[in-house]
């Protein structure tokens, strides 16, 4: 390097590196001492300089002579002083301020709950969620971060998510109670195939939480941006409480065997022979019908034609079923009017011998003959709440009046015990009404509720004018049942027995001949005017045959049978059956419905129920609608998209949206028909001989050798990581409401 | 630790602290796999190693006591400083947090870790370049050496009194006088060069075909005055940054450690 020789004078300033202040005359020299002052020296032309420089505080010795300068380290420290004075101050000033809540925030709310609060003022936002945002920050120090009986995040939660999450169980794992969990945890143990016991790498990465104290804030972190998604979890998070954990999907999940099949429903229904049998043997225009699946199974954006009994999805879901006049009618309309022809028999009356039938009042004639008829099941569950008529049916074999023996000695007896509870039954209808309906109806044990459909479509004077005809005199209004009330099981066992209520012959506390003293005979059977009736000036309509024409009239063609006169479905008199019949409007008659649920009330070894499911009516529904004779079953087929009583969640539009799996059949392959059948006809007979002892094979809407078994492959295929993903959170619900 | 050498030193240090922050990422993800509240674990992790950091602060203001040497001090500082950056990452994978508060406090950590690796990056360099020029100055004084240029580049050009002498006044008023009278610019403080001082120096020496001997001398004394000047700019310039780097990094760590409390304190108020 060159050395530049340049005759610079050196600063003589003794200036450390701690010094707040220098001295700001450009001058040098050494200095000395000058009137005696230690820090006041001479330039040597006079001019006084200070030797050690300003004091700490930035006075010159010199007085006015110069001004002291700010040294680097003055002047850091003043910038550090004001940079944290400004800080502190600013952070004071937010605090205290009505901006602190958006300032302190640690991020922006999603979407849904910031449109929830976006109406709130900002300082009461916080506090939604965050009970420790109501309090002053002093309190909050002073008193502790709350008790245990203050309101914690968890409950601010439910405040909004109550009717998708059970309180009770908010903070329970899966919002499942122990002993539910642990009946579940037990059930699947006991139906792998696999290990279940936890490994070491299991136990690792086993949570510390409290599986009855899982917080949402726990899962579900808030803060994350508008578009933070709430319900991001891997899947290590999700299986930390499972004692086993799987690793991928495709690999490492256990496979299933029926799901989605087997898993209940309320319609029958074979696809494997109808798609295989009677779609092919159906012709239209000499053409074999198409089995088509979107014609049962429109996706809502696509039908245009769901009828009003169709289940609703949200948009674009596939339909669980339509309607029956969509999917079933076309060709079951026909044989199902035929069926229900014959729907419901309130009462026929039976063929009694003559020496039975005198003992009735008023027995038909024409009912009088060798023992023939049977006892409807309806008549049967209206009369056996009658202990003495209960006892006659059960004398009756399959309460058939053809099967009994006339050489039996309490045959005559129980036949007109019988007859005369049919006789009591429509005496009391045509008099009493629907108080009647109901009365019996609970007795015999099923609830009044469901009778009152029938009592409302069978008028009580249509009854008495049947009555009138059958028996020629009019119905009477009878005195309370001398009959105590019981309570009939389903083997028709007298829960309150004899002893207590006394029976027919008198004795026990309310079945006493001698009351009927106390209330004397029927006042309205008296002539109260005396004198004997006077004539019934009403008794003959002068409008019938004004012109005295009847004579004349010419015969009418064949009479048209009664049930034809109600074909669009009503109650109607045969008088040849002396019988009181309804006729089934087709599909979904309510009359039906009703029945049918009056019959789900009863067990399945009720003979009512036994009989009453023989009838061609009856059994025509019962073989599509077999879940709705069992108490909680259903006439239609329910949707099962968004049903959070279940751990697995599905949804067909995605799905649909992948060209190769618009096709049905892609997943959801049939089974052959032959395996289908024997399904078939073991599901059918369950509706005839409940003797099946497995409620859930019952309950199948399809055989389960109806399709093939959809097996973890067909998912895993595109179920991977860097495909459709494989998270548990995309196939598995958490939070699972059994309300 | 004098005995280890260097780079062996080095290489153990760097092995610890890359183990220090495996351990502590495995932690951080058993924690969060478990449910856990792996944010406080790496939240109060940095704000100790803030605390940490800070106290380097005070070991150099109080000498007397027997803490150890300021050397070793800032090796702990500076591998600390490291495994803090590591484990803010975790606390923070999105670099800059969400929020107003939240983000100047990203903000301020950023500013405050980049200026310290910035300056493991100038304490490494700089006293090389600083050597490398002739002189030693004390910052404080730079104006007065400054004046003292200028002053002595002044005496030199009135001494000098010939016809031909005017082109170098010219010269020395047009070039020269701005070039010793006024502070160094913005753009060279920021990146110091040499292009002013090679133009100057090239300008001078243009000149020296239309100068006498006595002219030359002259022109050559300023040419020294030139150079001397060029270093000591070039000595503020590297001091300044030097000085610059340790006050944004020394007050902007106060003002973080604040900070990180009042986060705390609310982290932990609104966690439940």
């Amino acid at each position: 390097m060159r050395r530049d020789k340049l005759d610079l004078p050196k600063n003589a300033k003794r200036d450390r590196p701690k010094d707040l202040w220098i001295c700001g005359r450009t001058c040098g020299g050494n200095g000395g001492g000058t009137d005696g002052r230690d820090d006041v020296g001479d330039d040597g032309s006079g001019a006084k300089l200070c030797i050690h420089g300003p004091s700490r505080r930035g006075r010159c010795p010199l007085g006015d002579a110069c001004r002291p300068k700010l040294t680097w380290a003055g002047k850091k420290r003043r910038v550090a002083y004001t940079v944290i004075a400004l800080s502190t101050f600013t952070l004071l000033v937010v605090t205290r301020s009505s901006l602190a809540p958006s300032v302190f925030k640690p991020g922006e709310l999603t979407r849904p709950h910031a449109q929830i609060l976006a109406g709130k003022l900002t300082s009461q936002r916080c506090g939604a969620c965050h009970e420790t945002a109501a309090t002053d920050p002093l309190t909050w120090i002073t008193q502790g971060s709350g008790d245990v009986h203050s309101i914690g995040q968890t409950d601010r939660c439910m405040t909004c998510h109550h009717p998708t999450i059970d309180r009770e169980f908010a903070t329970h794992a899966h919002n499942l109670s122990v002993a539910d969990r642990r009946q579940r945890t037990r059930r699947i143990r006991n139906a792998s195939l696999r290990d279940t016991r936890s490994s070491w790498t299991d136990q690792l990465s086993a949570t510390s939480l409290d599986q009855n104290s899982v917080q949402c804030g726990v899962c579900h972190r808030e803060h994350q941006g508008p578009d933070g998604d709430l319900l991001s979890l891997s899947d290590s998070q999700c299986q930390t409480c499972h004692s086993r954990s799987f690793g991928r999907f495709a690999t490492s999940h256990p496979d299933w065997n029926n799901w989605p099949y087997g898993r209940g429903g309320h319609i029958s229904f074979n696809h494997a022979t109808h798609a295989a049998k009677h779609f092919p043997a159906t012709l239209v225009d000499g053409v074999a019908s198409e089995f088509n699946c979107q014609h049962c199974h429109p996706t809502q954006s696509v039908s245009g034609t769901l009828s009003v009994l169709a289940n609703s999805s949200p948009s674009g879901e596939v339909v669980r079923s339509v309607g029956y006049e969509a999917a079933c009618a076309s060709c079951h309309d026909e044989a199902l009017n035929v069926q229900s022809k014959f729907g419901l028999e309130l009462v026929s009356l039976p063929i009694l011998p003559a020496e039975v039938a005198n003992t009735i009042d008023g027995w038909p004639e024409s009912a009088t003959g060798f023992f023939d008829g049977k006892l409807s099941p309806l008549a049967e569950l209206l009369i056996r709440g009658d202990a003495t008529s209960a006892q006659a049916i059960r004398n009756l074999p399959e309460a058939d009046f053809s099967r009994l023996s006339p050489q039996a000695i309490t045959t005559q007896e129980s036949a007109a015990l019988v007859a005369d509870g049919i006789q009591s039954l429509l005496n009391d209808l045509a008099t009493q009404g629907q108080p009647e309906w109901s009365r019996r109806a609970r007795e015999g044990g099923v609830s009044a509720t469901s009778m009152l459909v029938l009592s409302r479509t069978l008028s009580p004077q249509f009854i008495e004018s049947i009555y009138r005809g059958w028996f020629s005199q009019p119905p009477v209004n009878r005195p309370e049942s001398d009959n105590p009330v019981r309570q009939v099981a389903a083997n028709d066992d007298d829960l309150l027995g004899d002893e207590l209520l006394g029976n027919s012959a008198g004795g026990g506390l309310l079945g006493h001949a001698a009351d009927d003293e106390l209330l004397g005979s029927d006042p309205l059977q008296q002539d109260l005017l005396g004198g004997g009736q006077p004539a019934d000036p009403l008794a003959i309509d002068p409008l019938s045959d004004p012109l005295g024409m009847d004579a004349a009239e010419p015969k009418r063609d064949e009479p048209i049978a009664p049930s034809e006169l109600v074909a669009s479905g009503g109650w109607y008199h045969d008088p040849l059956r002396k019988a009181i019949t309804y006729r089934s409007g087709g599909h979904a008659d309510s009359v039906m419905i009703a029945w049918l649920e009056t019959l789900a009330q009863l067990p399945d070894s009720d003979p009512v129920k036994r009989r009453a499911l023989k009838t061609p009516a009856v059994a025509a529904c019962a073989s599509c609608h077999a879940g709705a004779l069992q108490l909680g079953g259903g006439w239609k087929a329910e949707t099962r998209f968004g049903l959070r009583s279940e751990f697995t969640k599905f949804r067909h539009r995605p799905h649909l949206n992948v060209s190769s799996l618009g096709d049905c059949r892609h997943c959801h392959q049939l089974a052959s028909p032959e395996s289908a059948e024997y399904s078939d006809q073991q599901i059918g007979s369950l509706a005839v001989s409940p003797a099946s002892t497995s409620a859930a094979s019952r309950w199948h809407s399809h055989p389960v050798g109806d399709f093939l078994p959809l097996g973890k492959e067909s998912c895993a295929a595109c179920h991977l990581p860097t495909a459709a993903g494989d998270n548990c959170v995309t196939c598995h619900r958490y939070h699972i409401d059994l309300r | 630790m004098n005995s280890i050498p260097f780079r062996m030193r080095r290489m153990l240090a760097l092995t610890f602290t890359t183990l220090m922050v495996t351990i502590w990422f495995l932690i951080a993800q058993w924690e969060s796999m478990r449910l856990g509240a792996p944010a406080f674990f790496t939240g109060g992790t940095v704000l100790a190693c803030l605390c940490l950091l800070i106290l380097i602060g005070l070991r150099r203001r109080i000498p007397v006591l027997p803490l150890g040497t300021v050397s070793t001090w800032t090796q702990v500082h500076l591998y600390v400083g490291i495994f803090t950056t590591a484990v803010y990452l975790m606390h923070v994978p999105a670099v800059v947090a969400g929020g107003v508060f939240e983000c100047c406090l990203s903000l301020l950590f950023l500013l405050v870790s980049v200026s310290g690796f910035y300056g493991l990056y100038a304490s490494r360099t700089m006293p090389k370049r600083l050597t490398a020029v002739e002189g030693q100055y004390s910052f404080d004084q730079i104006g007065w050496h400054r004046s003292q240029l200028a002053n002595a580049a002044v005496s030199t050009i009135e001494k000098h009194q010939s016809p031909a002498g005017e082109v170098l006044a010219l010269f020395f008023k047009t070039y020269l006088k701005p070039f010793f009278q006024t502070r160094p610019s913005l753009a060279y403080v920021i990146v110091p060069s040499g292009l002013r001082r090679r133009r100057l120096l090239g300008d001078l020496k243009e000149l020296d075909r239309y100068l006498e001997d006595d002219g030359r001398r002259v022109a050559g004394q300023l040419a020294a005055l030139v150079r001397r000047r060029d270093d000591l700019d070039y000595q503020f310039a590297l001091q300044l940054r030097l000085r610059l780097w340790l006050v944004i990094h020394g007050v902007f760590s106060v003002v973080l450690l604040g900070a990180s409390v009042v986060h705390a304190v609310l982290a932990i108020r609104f966690a439940h």
